[in-house]
């Protein structure tokens, strides 16, 4: 009886206590705004001084949580909710263009056949459909115009990594458009984005959370797994031409400059990895931070900066990976990076770099890229 | 702290959940039954100090009444009677708070190898003390027609957990009288009839909320504990299905509780220390379905000497 009294109220504790939320803010810009997804809004921000321009939705609709990644195409941001909603959003607005809501098969009033879901992904778009992944398992389509469900493709997992739309260009061997899709159930699948039929599939021996990077002169997508490996994939020939084994598990996609890859681990790790005609070169491996890097490191001129859970955002040198300077965050930093480019006329103004953390009170903060002094915050808190 | 537990925990139910084919239930299932297996030592001594606890209230109460303006006095006196039955008081809470960390570090194990949002995914990293399990994170979620990480849309689960953890306490709790005419034991009564109410609702709210997987764990840990007590043969199924009547043990406790208070002002009975034979108010009444075996040793003892 005691002991049930006390897990009860363990139960509650732990339900309470920890970071705040399930996930880490979503951030993503275009060339005027900064578009952060955390809790209950999505907010748009300016980069050049955080102030805010809009929040979506309005404050009486608050009723679902938000931490995927928006993405904007013409005129319209996207982004799925943590009820397995997506949004359209106009850009210059912040007001809702339509809302996809899956339908459910109910039973007796809130008794239903189907469990709730997440959309923890991203979106990808075409012309004329949107396509994001669900927390549990599954892939929709879903079309700009009306809001309706086109099809779903089932996975045996979930899908929290941005689906990769590539359009047709025989150049490469894409005869016609791929949608591609790496899942928690180890598998990359190519996908017929009008049918929704499954073209083929590769078995990634592990889960595979992150986003993939597309390397459009050799028709390559690399991807991090949880078997603590970065996979090169050839979609021509649809299978693993590349693997690098990491220390720990890789969430985040890798950064591409140069056929250089860069990427970090669960543990800390950041590595420069060199593509060549033998396979994977390891450029350098360094031990940057005391915790994970979750997120995909951010490249600027001459530096890799890096967010890490242990508070803190690391620059290193391209070069060699040593350490150009790290500054201290309130919160874990998981999310992933912006660049904002300084505005030429103002020589006294210097690139930015726009991260975000796991406090509310400094959800965003926008680091100056040559000393990561602070320039701005966003602070979440009403 | 908790990582010396819940890392081994994890590593535990994920190679079960790779040897057992990749069944997340039956993992949840077998982990449950060892968890369980482990830590009976300490819920068999927690059950028994608990219950000779309860066995002494009427002494206890006789002594409070008597010494109610003398606290000293009184707690002198309770002091003898645990060292006259050889109780010790403390005794039924160190298996409890060793079994604490472990119930909570197997809440946390389930939530985090099910892995329902990125903060918990995130978490399970740097936890395997096997690296060769990481090829099956996270686990499979579906099961029936449930989605494991997230509550069962068919209310199915929570009722079950609801209905599980009301029969074990129905069947394991001790019969408490309805009107001993003693007012602090009736209300000690009433919160024990409130909590085994409350509890069982609690749980379902929480199964309501977490992760179906938790509420798997629930309902199997329930029946194990059931199953558990039942081979001990310390099940009365008649308590269940009202059968017993409440008020016969309560005639028992009380009439016995005037007895022995004036046994508990004489001298104990035996002559060894620290584990003196309990008289008569240690033992049950049989339709009570509970085996005393020191009593029952006791007995044996003495028609041996007799």
């Amino acid at each position: 009886m005691i002991i049930g009294v006390l897990l009860a109220l363990v139960l509650l504790l732990t339900a309470c206590g920890g970071v705040a939320g399930d996930s880490w803010a979503g951030i993503s810009s275009d060339e005027n705004l900064i578009y952060v997804s955390y809790g209950r809004r999505v907010v748009a921000i300016n980069p050049a001084s955080g102030a805010t321009k809009w929040e979506y939705p309005d404050e009486d609709d608050r009723d679902a949580n938000f931490y995927a990644i928006p993405v904007m195409d013409a005129g319209t941001l996207y982004i799925g909710d943590y009820k397995g909603n997506l949004h359209a959003v106009d850009l210059e607005t912040g007001k809702k263009k339509w809302l996809y809501e899956p339908d459910k098969e109910e039973l007796l009033g809130p008794i239903s056949l189907t469990p709730g879901d997440r959309v923890i992904s991203g979106v990808a778009v075409d012309s004329n459909k949107v396509f994001f992944g669900l927390g549990s398992r599954n892939v929709v389509a879903v079309s700009r115009e009306n809001a309706e469900e086109v099809w779903t493709f089932k996975t045996d997992h979930g899908v929290w990594g941005t689906p990769l739309y590539i359009p047709a260009n025989a150049e490469n061997g894409h005869d016609h458009a791929v949608l591609y899709v790496v899942s928690l159930d180890h598998n990359l699948y190519a996908i017929d984005p009008e049918t929704g039929k499954e073209i083929w599939r590769v078995d990634l021996g592990g889960a595979a959370p992150g986003n993939m990077v597309y390397d459009e002169a050799r028709n390559w997508v690399y991807v991090g797994t949880f078997v603590s490996e970065l996979l090169a994939i050839d979609l021509g020939s649809h299978r693993i031409v590349d693997r690098y084994a990491t220390e720990d598990w890789v969430w985040g996609s890798p950064a591409l400059e140069d056929d250089i890859l860069y990427f970090g681990d669960l543990a800390g790790h950041l590595y420069a990895v060199r593509i060549t005609g033998e396979g994977f070169e390891q450029e350098w491996k360094q031990t940057v931070a005391e915790d994970a890097i979750r997120g995909t490191p951010l490249l600027t001129e001459d530096l890799v900066v890096v967010g890490s859970r242990d508070k803190r955002v690391y620059a290193v040198l391209k070069s060699d990976g040593s350490d150009k300077w790290n500054r201290a965050t309130k919160g874990e930093v998981l999310t992933e990076m912006v660049f904002v480019p300084a505005n030429e006329a103002d020589e006294e103004v210097s690139d930015l770099v726009v991260v975000g953390t796991s406090e509310r009170e400094e959800l965003v903060i926008a680091l100056k890229s040559d000393s990561g002094d602070v320039d701005w915050r966003y602070s979440d808190k009403d | 702290m908790l990582d010396i537990i819940i890392n081994p925990f994890i590593t535990i139910l994920l190679f079960l959940y790779q040897v057992l084919g990749g069944n997340v239930v039956l993992a949840i299932v077998v982990f449950t039954i060892l968890v369980r297996l482990a830590v009976f030592p300490l819920t068999l001594k927690q059950q028994r100090s608990t219950k000779a606890m309860q066995e002494l209230q009427p002494e206890l109460k006789k002594i409070q009444e008597k010494y109610k303006n003398d606290r000293e006095r009184a707690t002198q006196a309770q002091w003898e009677l645990y060292r006259q039955y050889g109780v010790n008081p403390m005794a039924g809470c160190l298996p409890l708070l060793i079994q604490f960390p472990i119930l909570i570090g197997l809440y946390r194990a389930i939530v985090a190898t099910l892995a329902a949002t990125p903060l918990q995914l995130l978490d399970l990293s740097g936890r395997l003390w096997m690296p060769d399990l990481s090829g099956v994170v996270p686990l499979n979620n579906k099961f029936l027609w449930l989605n494991l990480a997230v509550p069962d849309p068919l209310y199915v689960l929570p009722v079950l957990v609801v209905v599980t953890t009301w029969l074990q306490q129905k069947l394991l709790m001790p019969s408490t009288p309805t009107n001993s005419g003693d007012k602090s034991t009736d209300q000690a009564t009433a919160m024990t009839r409130q909590m085994t109410t409350i509890m069982p609702l609690m749980f379902g709210v929480f199964a309501l909320s977490f992760a179906s997987g938790l509420s798997i764990y629930f309902i199997a840990s329930n029946l194990i504990g059931i199953g558990q007590y039942a081979m001990m043969g310390k099940i009365d199924v008649k308590r269940l299905i009202g059968r017993q009547t409440e008020d016969a043990p309560a005639e028992t406790v009380k009439k016995e509780a005037v007895k022995s208070t004036a046994q508990a002002e004489r001298p104990a009975r035996t002559g060894k220390a620290g584990r003196s034979v309990p008289s008569r108010p240690m033992r049950k009444s049989k339709r009570e379905g509970i085996y005393d075996s020191r009593a029952h040793r006791a007995k044996a003892k003495g028609k041996a000497k007799g």
